[in-house]
């Protein structure tokens, strides 16, 4: 789950996030890891979860949020395939992601 | 300490003189905390022989989609992905704010995602600095705006 975390930061509540750079072929020793990812985590209990994957061929950079802690924005480096319009080359983004509800997301 | 000629030193060395670190660091501490008895093995303790197979599930990308989270996360774990596109879990949605080739200004040359020639990296440097000056927050002038220039 842990393949090359790449990037780290603390929310408010203390739960660790952690944004990964490595070998996307889901092959070989790196078969179930799929693509780059970002993970939260408990560093008390150890508990972790997947939060949001990348395309294929992108490494997850980077995360901070908006003011309100409504909306986190991650970087999404140099995808593959033709992310994100879906046709022409690949687009190196930064995305905001939010609750459909408006809860906090960290 | 006062021979030490305070021009000579780099921009390290003099704020090591000034700001010497503390012998440990937030980090050194988090981490303490998340091996110490209290975190790590009162997990062990409350699970018994489990929590190693818990423990080897939670290493496992498809089993961790499907375990049980608790209070802390707001979120519902989701299961590796291989395709090209961005994957966020149930009611959560995401979208592009920003991306290669966005222009800094109305009128620069953009990124041609067909052939991947893009706009003269001088001039994009130009405009952006240009950009970037006008909507800084230290900019003193009242037009400060992120209004696209051009």
């Amino acid at each position: 789950m842990f393949n090359s975390p790449d990037g780290m930061i603390f929310d408010n509540s203390g739960l660790r996030w952690v944004q990964t750079d490595g070998d996307y072929t889901n092959e070989g020793e790196f078969e179930g890891m799929g693509n780059n990812q970002m993970l939260a985590s408990d560093p008390v209990t150890g508990e972790t979860h997947r939060v949001m994957t990348g395309p294929n061929g992108s490494e997850v950079t980077g995360l901070t949020w908006s003011a309100d802690r409504k909306t986190m924005f991650v970087g999404i480096q140099h995808p593959g395939g033709s992310y994100p319009d879906g046709e022409g080359l690949p687009q190196s983004s930064i995305i905001p992601v939010w609750r459909d509800d408006g809860g906090l997301v960290g | 300490m006062n021979d030490v000629n305070k021009n000579e030193l780099s921009p390290a060395d003099w704020d090591e003189l000034n700001h010497p670190r503390p012998e440990g660091c937030d980090f050194d501490q988090v981490v303490e905390e998340a091996i110490s008895r209290r975190g790590f093995l009162s997990g062990v303790l409350a699970f018994g022989s489990g929590a190693a197979v818990m423990w080897t599930g939670l290493l496992s990308s498809t089993t961790a989609a499907r375990a049980e989270t608790s209070p802390r996360f707001a979120f519902k774990p989701i299961p590796i992905a291989t395709d090209f596109d961005v994957h966020v879990p149930e009611g959560y949605s995401s979208s592009v704010v920003v991306r290669w080739d966005d222009p800094p200004i109305s009128k620069a040359a953009v990124f041609d995602p067909e052939t991947g020639h893009d706009v003269d990296a001088a001039q994009y440097i130009r405009s952006l600095a240009k950009a970037l000056t006008r909507v800084s927050p230290t900019s003193t002038r009242k037009t400060c705006s992120t209004r696209p220039m051009g």
